[in-house]
Formats: C-alpha cells, structure tokens, sequence
C-alpha cells in the first residue's frame, strides 16, 4: 500500500512536472496537444469493441476511477474521473445511437426513442454539470480597508409581502445590528403587505418603512419600487426571514473594491430548520439536503467561470450596474437568476463567496417546497425561453453553458418519468427499448452509469450524497414537469406563488394530493415487478433481459418508495425552530443566586441552558438571563418553561432594545453559520445506498397500508356524506 | 434441395405452435448465383437417343436425405402439409431399380382413420403410410421400392401428412398434428449406364453436370512428364470443370500416359503420340477431341491438344471462357486473345460489391411460382455468396435491406420474420398487425359497421422495412467462436415466418371464421443486400478464408495474381492435389483461373510478387520446409496479447511446441517471406498419398479449418496455430487505428489511458489558469 501512495505521489509530481514544461507557452503546442487529445478521445469512443473486450475495458475503467477516488490528488484527480467518466459516457451513448436504435415496430421505436433522448438529456446535464463543477472557485473574503472613511454607503433592503411581524422583528434587528458605519447603513422594510404594526415597528427601531401602491410583478416590483427612492452605492438584499449576521456586509463587501466591474457578491442560503425532505426522512443534518449541493459546489464552481447566480436573498449588489439593466428583471417569475444574466451580458462581474453569513427558515411542509420548486423551475424554463442564455449577446461561451445548465437542469422533471417507467415498457408492454442483446446493455451503460456516478460522488463529497439526487429529483419530478413544460410553451403560462415560511404541522398525516403521482407510479412498478417475476417463472421472454429490467424496476421502487415518503409529514410542534449553540450564560434567580450556565440551543425567543451544576429551577419562575459575547453582555428577563437538566427560558414581553440585544447576542453571532456548514459526513455511495434503501424498502409497507386504509376512509366519509345528505 | 419447410424446427418445442414456415435459401455455395459467365450453357436437357443398356454393368449408392439437401429433419405440421427434396439421376446413367427407407415419427394425437403419410415422385404417388394411435412418438421404419419409369433427370420427391387430431372442430393452426421425416432416411439407387455417342454437342456433359447427384472425380491424364505452361492448362480445365459442378466438389487423380480402367477422363496432349486403341484426330492447333474410353465403352474420354504445351493452354482457355461452337466429335477453338480483365473480388458467383443487390437478382426466387399448391405460397429462396475479407468498419455487418408483406390479420399480432445465417439467429422482426384495437373491441365494432354498412377491412397486405445485419462474426466466425457456432458449413441465410398461436387462445373456437386464415408473408423482390460500402480487410493469415472462399488467391477470379509452386520433381499426388485445391477455388468464384502460374521451388524468386500456394510432399518437402521453417507458424506462442474473447483466456498458457513440420500432413498460412504484402499457404505431407485428404478436407467435412497452420490426423482437422500476425487489404487511417485497437485490447486500453492523461493535464492546466486570473481580477 505504502508503495502504491508513493507511486502515485511520483505521478503527481511527474504531472506537475509536465504542467511546468515551456511547451505549454506556445498555443499552437497546447492547441495541437488538445486537438490530438480530442481525436484520441474520438477513437476511444467509436472503437468497436466485442462483448467481452469492452467488459474487460469497463471493469479496468470501474477500477481504476476506484483507485484514483482513494488518491490524495485533489483536483487533479477529480479531473482525471472526470475524462474517465467522460470516456465511458460517450462511449456509451456512441454505441447507444450506433447499434441499438434499430427498432422494430412503432412502439419499440416511440418508446425507444423517447428513452434516448431522456438518455442524451441526461449526459448533456451531466457534461454540463462537470463544466460548472470541475474546479471551484473558493475564492476567500477580501478584508475592508481599516480607514472606515472609504467604505461605502449600502442601503438594505427587506421585502415582505404576509410574513408574520415576529419573523420580520428579528430579520430587521440583525440588520440594524451589522457591523457598519451608522452613517453609512440604512435598512429599509419593503413591505407590499402595508401593515401599520411594521410601520410602528420600523418607526421603534429606526428602519424606514416603505410601500406602494401596487404589488406588479411581486418580489422583483417591490424591490425596483425601493430601488428608484434610495440612492446608497451598494445594495443588499435579504428576504424577510433570512436572518444576516453582523459581519455579513464586512465580509462580502470587500470584493467590490478589489474588482471595479464586480456587480453582485452572492452568499449561501443557509437554513436553521429542518426542510421537508430532512424533517420527513429524518436525515436532518446527516444528509445533506437538497440546496447545499447548488451552495457548497454549484455556486462555486459557476464563479470559476464568472457565472454564479443571484439568488434573490442574502446577496450585495451594486446599485449603478443594477439600474443599467433597468433593476431586479421582472420578465420571469426567477427574477434573481435573471437579473443575474442580465448583468452578464453587460459585462459586469458576478462573485460567489461560500461563506454563510445569513441563514433563514426552510420550507417546512412539502407543499410549501413543491410550490418554490415549481416556481423556481417555471422561472428557468421562462428565462430559457425569452432570454435563452445560449443565444444573444455579451456572454462567454462558459458562462453561457454555466447559465443553460442551470435551466436545463430544471428540466429534468420528463427525463426522471421516462427513467422511472422505462422498465415497464418491457416487463408491461413487451416492447424492446434498446434494439440490442441484454448482456450488451449492461457491458456499455453499467461503467457509463457506475464511472459518473463515482466521478460525481467524489466532486460533491460533503455536498451532496450518491442516490439522494435520485429521491430528490424523483419527488419533484411530476410537479416541475407541467409547469416548465408550459412556461416552454409560453412563458406567460401559470401564475406567481410566494412561499411563506413558518408554521406548525400538529398532526402527522400524508399529504395524499402531493402523494398520489408517486403512488401511481409505485403501483406501476410493483405491477411491472411482479409481471416480470411472472415472466420469469414461466420463462417468457430473454432471461436476462427480464433481470435486467428487474433490477432496474427494483431500484425504481426504492427510490419512488423514499420519495413517497417525504409526502409524509411529521409532527412540527415548535413554531420557532432552534438552533444548536454553546454560548456562555449565566442565569440571575429573584433570589439573587447566579448559575454559571451554557446555551444548549436558542430560539428566536427563547433559550436552552445546561447549568454546569445541578441546580432545580420551578417551571413558571421568572428569572434573569444573562448571554455573553467577548466582553458584552445582555442580560433578559424570562421565564422557566421547563426544568431538570437543561433548562428552558421562554422570552415573553421583551422591550424592542431587549429583542435587539438577544438578537445579536444569538443569530447575529458571526461564526453562528460557519461551523454548521458543509459539515455533512463525505459521501460514500455504498452507505448512501444502503440509506436510500432503508427508507424505500422500510417505509414501502406503511406507505402501502397507509394509502389504502386512507383511500378506504376517504371512500367511507364520501359515502356517510352522501348518507347524510339522503 | 430443400424448397420449403413447413413448420417450426427452428423454434424451441415449447412455442412450436407455428402454421407456416418461409424459407428463401440463400446456398453460398455450387449452385452459380448468376449463370450469365462466360461459359457454355450448361443445360439440363440430355438427349438419349442411344438407350444401349448392359445390365452386367450395375451400379449402386446409397444417399441420405441429408447428402441430397435437407439439413435438419423434415417437419410436417397441420392439416395438410408437404415437404420436398430434389434428386438428380446423372445424364449418362438410367437407373434401373431404386428404394427409399424412410425413418419417420409422428404425434400420437393423429385419428388414423383421418390421417396418414402420402410420398410422391414427381406427383405421382409413391406410398401411403398409415399411422396409428399406439405407434405414435416412436421412431418407425419402412421401404418403398418404387418404380424405375418414374424417375426423369430431374425428379422431386414430395412428403404430404394430411393430420387430423378432432373429427369434428380442430384448429387449422394446431400443432398436434405433426410427422417427421428424418434426413438419415435413405435412397438406394441402382443405375445402368447409358452409351451415348461421341459428340461434343452437349459439352460439358457427360464429364460434369450441375444436377450430379455425387462427386465428380475426373482423371486427368498428361501424355508425359508436364511441364508449367501444361500444368497451367490442366489447372485452368479442373478450375472450370469444378466450377459447373454441384456442392458435393470434385477430385483430380492424375496419371502419367495411362487412362483409366473405366469412366471419363480429360487428357492433355501436345504430340501425335497417342494411346492404344484410340485413333487420334492430326493437331492443327488449339482443339478438343471425345472418343469412348477404349477401357469401358460407357466411359468418354476428352483430348485437348495443341502442338505444343502454350498450344495446350489456349485449348484449355477457349474451352473455360466458352463462346466456341462444339460439335461433332472433334473441334478446332479459336485461341482468345484478350483475356478478361477482373477486378479483386469481382468473381461471378460472389455478391456484386458494385452497390445494392437486389435479392430477386440473384439467383433463386424470393416469391414463390403462382403454380405452387396452395401451402407453398410463403416459398422464397436465393443464392447469395459472400465475398472473403470483407471487413465492416461500424462493426455491424453486411446490411440486408428486407422489403416484406403480410396480411394484415387484426387478431393474430404473434408473428415473426426470424432471419437466420449459417443457423445462427441474426434478428428476428415481430410482424405487427394494425388495426388491432379493433380486434380486442370487435364484436362491437362489427356490430356497428354492420349497422350503419361500413365494410370492415382487415386483412389488407402491410408491407414494411427493416434491416438486419448478419455480424461479421458469423460471416467469417474466428477461431474462438467456433465453439459457438454449430460449424454450420452450408452458410445458408434463412427468412422464416413464424406465427405463435395467442396465449389467450387456448381454446380454438370453430364458430368464429375469422380465425382461420394463416398469415403469409413475402420477401419482396426489392430487398437488397448491400456490401458496397464496406472494406475489403481481413486478419492473416486465415485459413478459414482459404478454405471457405480460396483467399487470399480467390481475390482476382482469374488467380493472375496467384503462383502455384511445386517441387523440383512433383509427384503424381502433388498434381493432384493442385488440380483439386485450385477445382475447388473454381467451383467457389464460379469462374476459370485462366491466369494462373505454375512454377517450381527453384524459380520460386519469379513468382515473388504473387501469392504462392506451395504444394510438397514426401522427400522434396524437406528442403523447402527447411529454408521456410521460421516463417511457419508452427507453434501457438504469440507475442503477449490479452485475449479477444474470455473463452480465449486458456489459450494464453496453452502453447503447442512441438509440432513436427517435417513428420505431419498440414496446411499453414503464413506471410510471403519472398514479399511482405503477400501470403503463402503451404500444404506439406511427409506422405504423399496423405494430400489426398488435404483436398478432402477443404469441403468442411473433417470439421472446420481455421487459424494459421492446421494439421491433419486420422481424419480430422487439428488447430495447431491460430497465429494471426499480419493483415491484408487496406483500410482509411482512422478506421485503420480503430481496427488495430480493438485487436489488441491491451493497445487500446492503453491508448485510452494516455487520451485520458493528456487530456486531464490539459484540462488540469486550464482551470488552474482560469482560477488564477479569477482570482487575481
């Protein structure tokens, strides 16, 4: 083994060697290298292979993608599966629309067909992805100035259309609260709701409150309202319940004085709450969830090529490039990524710094999350059709395909429904989508599927985990696939959902509407399982043709099963959700005794703390909480919720200076975030695997006995109903 | 021949539930694909006049059904349902008394008092054989002699089961009625010879007829110690000779100034001297001259003769390119002055590589006479000879673009085209119905088209497209995959149409009509074959090819760019033995090696720009052997090669080295050592009566050859070597690079590493260089 890390220690730094040559100064060198390389890798895909040679050259590929998994070679190693991948895939589909599209009759060839282009959409985006992802950006904060007289003026800007005032209260405390010069900040409230309780509040804590007289085009219309009253060089924009720390504007701003053209400094959407998928399958923090793949990697990789996105939230922009491009865009219902490209295509540039310095609530129920998604992917699939990043002027040729990915990635909601019932075709219908023996089959697309399977599992590590993309997408894909077929169609199509955040689900139930599809889709397969063990048995049809579709239908099942799953809600009972922290706290009882204590969790209005001595502290008593941070102190009235040995502290009737201190005593820390980001175990596929699995194959029988004792009690209630009415 | 097979052996018993069986037999083999060559017309009507019979002359053979044609079983499946098979009496023969063994089964389901076996000879019914409940499933036996007056040139034996399981509703397309006729059943023929007169009108008969039911063996005879230019002549006459045989190939014993005891014999003359008993016409130049052996009256004797041995050869090229008019019993031939010119694999019984070759063009019908009894309707058949050394660069194969039609039958959606080649499947194309939702709603659809007087077509002809591609591998099957393939020597492409019965229904119902109709299907004459865009490249040396195909002489028909080299003093059996191999060549392009060269191994350096076939045998070999032995691939240890085929894995370790090149009968191939762009095949014996079986073992009946040096040993084929270390023919540069990767799998793993690593560094290189300007803007 030792030898092993040795010789491919001695190939990395021959690697390095060969990278320091002079050669690669000529381009007409480098240019003949790359050009020889691509009509290598031409050979290498088009040459016929016989079954049992392109075996041998799958499992050498498989195997050699392993080892270099296991290598400390960095990027370089990432690089080099990503060309084996590329190779396997390519090989694959070349052989794919080569030798099995001969298809017989008209449903083979429909069906056939409509697999193919599934297939190719799926390379394309997973060529596409290995562009964006292949080598993140990273790039660190720049430190401001230390003379404060140069800095900036930056207007804050929080929109809000029907969130509660006590999300609103603590998203505007934590901006009062950002380490700036006073004179230099201003926050503003954007409310398109008009509630005089958020002007009285705006008015109490010194924010200005503003409004229109309309709601056109929503987020994007409130903003440029706002836009054409203020006047500071730079602005910030966070939605109403994403919570900033107090060194966001110190830590993001810096770039914009190192790079003149820099338009936009975009930061991760971190959430303190559990989304659906993590509340519902319990993966909370185990798992990385579904945005941390587009923050930690996505978003970084996209910046190489200077193409990272807007998200709407969390994000500085600067002011003069925004009202050239005529403010946030409102031609899409995404007018975040768009106003992103817009700023492209004038040349500015777009910077991603991969430091959460913010964070926010997750959708809590899917409904909640299916109805973004939609929007998200109805948006993308607008931009695509009236602003298609392909085409037009000012993009470079990365940025343009960064952009395009980014859209076509949201389409994959057809692509996931042919996969998830190709098998039927033939376990159900008999037809034969692949005009090309079994054994074939497997010799090209096993090392195609396993090689970027693993490529992808090494890029995303901490990102994302193997099989949860699949559980991911297959949960979404029904909902997004209407809809971004008729923005495609005509992106006027459907109508604006904004996502309100916070809520309390009080009883686990199934939500059987959002459910259904995949039910459908689950008894299909089950349906196209058992015809297959049929066919099987009695020996109709290839052997291994069944197995193979068997297998395929198997892991169809898992992964529908483990989506079906998320439909599942479970019980929300704290409206406010927590957030783990050890800070230093004392508690003050009305008899005077101090307790050294340390927070177990905070809220935003209330506190866990773990006395470091056992102490009994009746619930209902009111006492004095003080929290520290370096130096300072606050100390808060509160009242014991509940006792033992961790303590609970509910904050009631706090003056506004005290909200503003437990404030910035708690979410404004600024390592709050940091810490708890990326901190997902790395990915290994065989236990992610083993994960998906567990959910799909354990949950299959509840679910199953769930939706027919529901259908059963839906049909009863009907019939009562109609009894009644009798 | 067999014509047609009604019903289903090429289907697994348990879906043996088919009604009709399309079969269009493509015979890669004697039977000329296009009969338009210049030779003279060979016709198959014989006069006989002259019916001078000696009954103390009998002759007698036996043939199995298999000898004359029919592969496999004949199947007999349904209600009424016949197979045939072709027999050829020889012109100058009359049989007088025959008998035909048949060994047969049948289901034991047959009412015996419904059903039974009928044979016919050419229509007229030979024998009714009864069948019975208890004999049913068992292997039977039985005799018929049959009338000699039945037998013409040309007869036709037919096999007719009329089946009957139910004597009151029974499902047209049942299986339950079946027989089978096995091809060990045999016929005995005892023939009498015919004296018919001396007359070269009929040429070439009676010395070969494409109807013989045997092989020809034809002596021929040189007037003394030949040298070149009359071995050429000799070569030129057996290559046309075995080019209008049939299938079953043809051998050349020679002697030196003594004709045979009895039967023909061709004999090559270039002095007045003549034989004992034979009045020679005087040589004025190139001519022909038929006597009656002096030995056997029966027996023809043919003279060619010149005056001198260049004489003797353009005798033997007018006779092989035909076009002279012969009659009488002598005849001068005019010497042709302009050979032909060939292209490389353009020979007459080869698919035309000009462009698309419409199947109907070639020999062989795909659609069926309209005189055919009703059952034969599906009847097609083809010759098709695929050219050696084709190589296809997609990797697919030769393209067969099949234009079919069958009824159109609403409620039969279980039909299949299955296209065979050398038995093995190559594709099989379900034959959908349209209109079939119609079928599943049709009691009501009917209903309503009654009623308001629609009339309901359904039965109407689809024809539709499709290509197969028969895989290079079965084309030219190497080595490792022999063991896969059943060593089908025949290479017949197969079309066969299968109908399974529906799995609902079990029950067949004699009330509803609709049901009854078998589905037809028809090749149509459009169908192409396309072996236009294909390379002509191929791995040597190849064996195989040799003996399937003559490659790598075959190339250029008329072998101009073939040397045959001898030793320095032949034996009566090296003769021979070069006579039959280049017969054998001939009977395969279908055309006469009017070109060839003969020389012997001490001018061997003269004929170095050729492709040699190197005939030595007993104490002359030595020498040769001696100088060529490194260049023999006598043993199996190749360079170091990852296997093409996992089967090929234990062949990595298992080394033949000691094979004795000086001790054994073998035929190796192998890089001309005189010239690199050529080849040489070199068939060697220590016993020169052991070349016989060389010749024999050509046809495939020893097992197949293969590889680089085969050997032969009581009678079978040995691979000693399948050593392939060169190639010929030519291919563009890309595919060339294709084709050496995927030959040397090693090759191409390791080019795709190297593709791999350069591109990594490049890529590695660029992101690096991109993420630093990032960085530093």
């Amino acid at each position: 083994m030792n030898n092993f890390v040795n010789s491919s220690s001695i190939l990395k730094r021959l690697g390095n060697h060969v990278l320091e040559l002079r050669l690669w100064k000529y381009r007409i060198a480098t240019y003949s290298i790359a050009l020889f390389g691509a009509f290598a890798i031409y050979i290498v895909i088009s040459t016929p292979l016989t079954l049992s040679e392109q075996a041998v050259f799958a499992i050498l590929a498989f195997g050699i993608a392993l080892v270099i998994r296991t290598l400390p070679w960095g990027q370089a190693g990432i690089i080099l599966m990503i060309v084996i991948s590329l190779m396997m895939s390519l090989r694959y589909m070349y052989w794919r629309l080569t030798s099995s599209v001969d298809f017989d009759t008209a449903l083979d060839a429909f069906l056939g067909w409509g697999l193919v282009l599934a297939e190719i959409y799926a390379l394309i985006v997973l060529i596409l992805g290995y562009v964006q992802t292949a080598m993140p950006l990273k790039r660190n904060a720049v430190m401001m100035p230390t003379d404060q007289t140069h800095w900036p003026t930056v207007d804050v800007l929080i929109p809000t259309y029907n969130e509660d005032l006590d999300v609103v209260r603590l998203t505007i405390l934590a901006a009062l609260s950002m380490d700036w010069p006073a004179d230099k900040l201003r926050i503003y409230l954007l409310d398109d709701g008009r509630r005089e309780e958020f002007r009285e509040f705006c008015h109490e804590v010194g924010a200005i409150y503003l409004t229109r007289e309309n709601n056109h085009h929503n987020k994007a219309g409130n903003l440029n309202a706002a836009l054409s009253q203020i006047n500071g060089e730079y602005v910030a924009i966070f939605d109403c319940d994403h919570i900033p720390t107090r060194s966001f504007l110190q830590l993001s701003m810096g770039w914009f004085l190192k790079d003149p053209k820099l338009a936009m400094v975009q930061t991760p959407h971190f959430f303190f709450s559990p989304d659906p998928f993590e509340k519902n399958l319990d993966t909370y923090r185990i798992v990385p969830n579904e945005g941390e793949l587009f923050y930690g990697l996505v978003q970084d990789g996209n910046d190489l090529w200077n193409a990272s996105f807007f998200c709407g939230s969390c994000a500085v922009l600067k002011r003069e490039p925004l009202m050239e491009i005529g403010g946030i865009a409102i031609e899409t219902v995404t007018e975040d990524a768009h106003t992103a490209l817009k700023l492209s295509r004038k040349g500015y540039n777009l910077a991603y710094l991969a430091v959460p310095q913010a964070a926010g609530l997750a959708t809590e129920s899917l409904s909640r999350h299916v109805v973004q998604r939609i929007r998200w992917a109805r948006g993308m699939a607008q931009i695509f059709r009236v602003d298609n990043p392909l085409l037009g002027r000012g993009l470079t040729i990365w940025q343009r395909l960064c952009y395009a990915n980014a859209m076509l990635h949201f389409f994959y909601g057809l692509p996931r429904l042919v996969f998830l019932t190709a098998p039927l075709a033939y376990l159900l219908m008999g037809a034969e989508v692949f005009s090309s023996t079994a054994i074939m089959v497997v010799a090209y697309a096993l090392p195609h599927i396993a090689v970027a399977s693993m490529t992808n599992s090494k890029i995303q590590g901490r990102f994302r985990h193997s099989f949860w993309s699949e559980v991911y997408e297959t949960a979404l894909a029904w909902y997004i696939f209407l809809p971004v077929t008729l923005a495609m169609i005509n992106p006027k199509f459907g109508a604006f959902n904004a996502t309100s955040k916070g809520g309390i689900v009080e009883k686990e139930y199934v939500d059987w509407k959002l459910a259904r599809p995949y039910i459908l889709l689950l008894a299909l397969n089950l349906v196209g399982f058992l015809a297959g063990l049929i066919k099987l048995a009695t020996d109709d049809g290839s052997t291994s043709t069944l197995i193979i579709n068997l297998v395929w239908v198997t892991f169809n099942i898992i992964v529908i099963s483990a989506s079906a799953n998320v439909a599942k809600e479970t019980r929300q009972l704290r409206s406010t959700p927590r957030v783990n922290a050890s800070l230093p706290a004392t508690i003050l009882l009305a008899n005077g005794k101090t307790i050294v204590c340390e927070t177990s969790d905070f809220s935003r209005n209330g506190l866990g703390l773990k006395p470091l001595s056992a102490v009994e502290i009746p619930v209902g008593e009111q006492i004095w909480v003080s929290i520290f941070r370096g130096d300072k102190e606050a100390v808060l009235p509160g009242t014991v919720s509940k006792g033992g040995k961790s303590i609970g502290v509910l904050f009631e009737n706090l003056s506004v200076e005290q909200q503003r201190e437990l404030t910035q005593m708690t979410f404004c820390r600024a390592d709050n975030w940091v810490n708890a980001w990326g901190q997902a175990a790395k990915d290994a596929p065989l236990r992610s695997l083993r994960e998906v699995l567990t959910y799909g194959v354990f949950n299959l029988a509840p679910l199953l006995r769930d939706a027919i004792r529901d259908t059963y009690l839906a049909i009863r209630a009907r019939s009562n109903r109609i009894k009644l009415k009798a | 021949m067999v014509k047609k097979i009604t019903g289903s052996q090429k289907l697994p018993p348990r879906k043996r539930i088919p009604a009709l069986a399309l079969v269009i037999a493509m015979l890669c083999s004697t039977l000329s694909a296009n009969v338009s060559l210049a030779s003279p017309a060979v016709s198959g009507k014989t006069t006989k006049e002259v019916v001078i019979t000696a009954p103390d002359q009998g002759n007698s053979y036996t043939l199995s059904l298999n000898r004359l044609g029919a592969a496999n079983a004949l199947n007999l499946v349904g209600q009424d349902s016949r197979n045939f098979i072709d027999f050829n009496v020889r012109s100058n023969e009359v049989i007088s008394k025959a008998t035909l063994k048949i060994l047969y089964k049948y289901s034991p389901d047959l009412l015996s008092e419904l059903s039974q076996i009928n044979v016919y000879l050419n229509g007229e019914s030979i024998s009714t054989i009864e069948v019975s409940k208890e004999n049913g499933n068992k292997d039977l036996e039985t005799t018929i002699a049959i009338p000699s007056e039945l037998f013409s040139d040309r007869n036709q034996f037919t096999f007719q089961l009329i089946g009957h399981y139910a004597s009151d509703c029974e499902d047209p397309k049942s299986t339950k009625p079946w027989a089978k006729i096995s091809n060990k059943s045999t016929l005995t023929i005892h023939s009498l010879p015919l004296l018919i007169p001396n007359d070269l009108t009929n040429f070439p008969i009676p010395f070969v007829s494409k109807y013989d039911s045997q092989k020809l063996t034809l002596p021929f005879v040189f007037m003394a110690k030949p040298n070149n230019s009359t071995l050429e002549a000799a070569g030129i006459l057996s290559s046309w000779f075995a080019s209008n045989t049939n299938q079953l190939g043809s051998q050349f014993p020679v002697t030196i100034n003594s004709i045979p005891n009895s039967g023909n014999a061709v004999i090559f003359s270039n002095s007045p001297q003549s034989l004992p008993g034979i009045n020679l016409p005087s040589i004025t130049g190139p001519m022909v001259f038929i006597t009656s052996n002096p030995k056997d009256q029966y027996g023809k004797l043919l003279f060619v003769m010149g005056r001198d041995s260049a004489e003797l050869k353009q005798a033997s090229i007018a006779l092989a390119l035909g076009a002279q008019n012969l009659a009488g019993q002598s005849s001068a031939l005019i010497p042709v002055t302009n050979l032909p010119i060939r292209k490389s694999y353009d020979a007459p019984n080869w698919l035309s590589s000009n462009g698309p070759v419409q199947l109907s063009k070639l020999n062989g019908t795909t659609k069926p006479p309209a005189d055919q009894p009703e059952s034969e309707k599906s009847t097609a058949s083809s010759n098709i000879q695929i050219p050696p050394a084709l190589y296809s660069t997609n990797g697919k194969g030769i393209p067969i673009h099949l234009d079919y039609s069958y009824q159109n039958q609403a409620d039969n959606n279980n039909s299949v085209l299955s296209v065979t080649y050398k038995s093995q499947p190559i594709k099989t194309i379900p034959l959908p119905m349209q209109g079939e939702w119609i079928s599943k709603f049709s009691g009501l659809i009917k209903y309503l088209a009654q009623t308001i007087g629609i009339p309901l077509e359904t039965n109407s002809l689809i024809t539709k497209k499709s290509t197969v591609f028969i895989p290079q591998a079965i084309i030219y099957p190497s080595p490792a995959e022999k063991s896969i393939l059943n060593n089908d020597q025949t290479n017949v492409a197969t079309f066969v149409l299968t109908e399974f019965a529906q799995s609902s229904r079990n029950q067949y119902d004699c009330s509803s009509p609709s049901n009854q109709g078998n589905i037809e299907a028809t090749i149509n004459p459009n169908s192409t074959i396309d072996i236009s865009g294909m390379q002509h490249f191929i791995r040597m040396p190849n064996l195989a090819a040799f003996s399937n195909s003559g490659f790598p002489f075959s190339r250029l028909a008329d072998l101009s760019q073939t040397a045959v080299v001898l030793p320095d003093s032949p034996n009566l059996y090296d003769y021979s033995t070069y006579l039959s191999v280049f017969g054998r060549i001939g009977r395969l392009t279908g055309y006469p090696g009017t070109s060839i060269t003969v020389t012997s191994i001490g001018q061997i350096d003269s004929v170095k720009d050729k492709d040699i076939l190197v005939i030595t045998s007993g104490s002359e070999s030595q020498s040769l052997l001696k100088q060529w032995e490194s260049n023999i691939p006598s043993n199996n240890s190749s360079i170091f090669k990852i296997p093409n085929n996992l089967k090929d894995i234990g062949s990595w370790f298992n080394t033949h080295t000691n094979f004795d090149i000086y001790q054994n009968t073998f035929i190796a191939g192998f890089k001309s050592p005189l010239e690199s762009s050529r080849s040489v095949v070199l068939i060697s014996s220590i016993n020169p009566e052991k070349l016989i079986d060389i010749t024999a073992s050509l046809d495939g009946s020893m097992g197949s050859m293969m590889g680089s040096l085969v050997r032969l040993n009581e009678g079978q084929i040995e691979l000693v070597s399948d050593q392939q270390n060169y190639h010929s023919g030519s291919l563009p540069w890309t595919n060339y690079l294709s084709w050496l990767l995927s030959e040397y799998l090693s090759l191409f793993i390791l080019f795709s590493v190297i593709a791999a690593l350069i591109l990594s560094l490049l890529m590695y290189a660029a992101l690096k260089a991109v993420r630093r300007k990032r960085l530093q803007s």
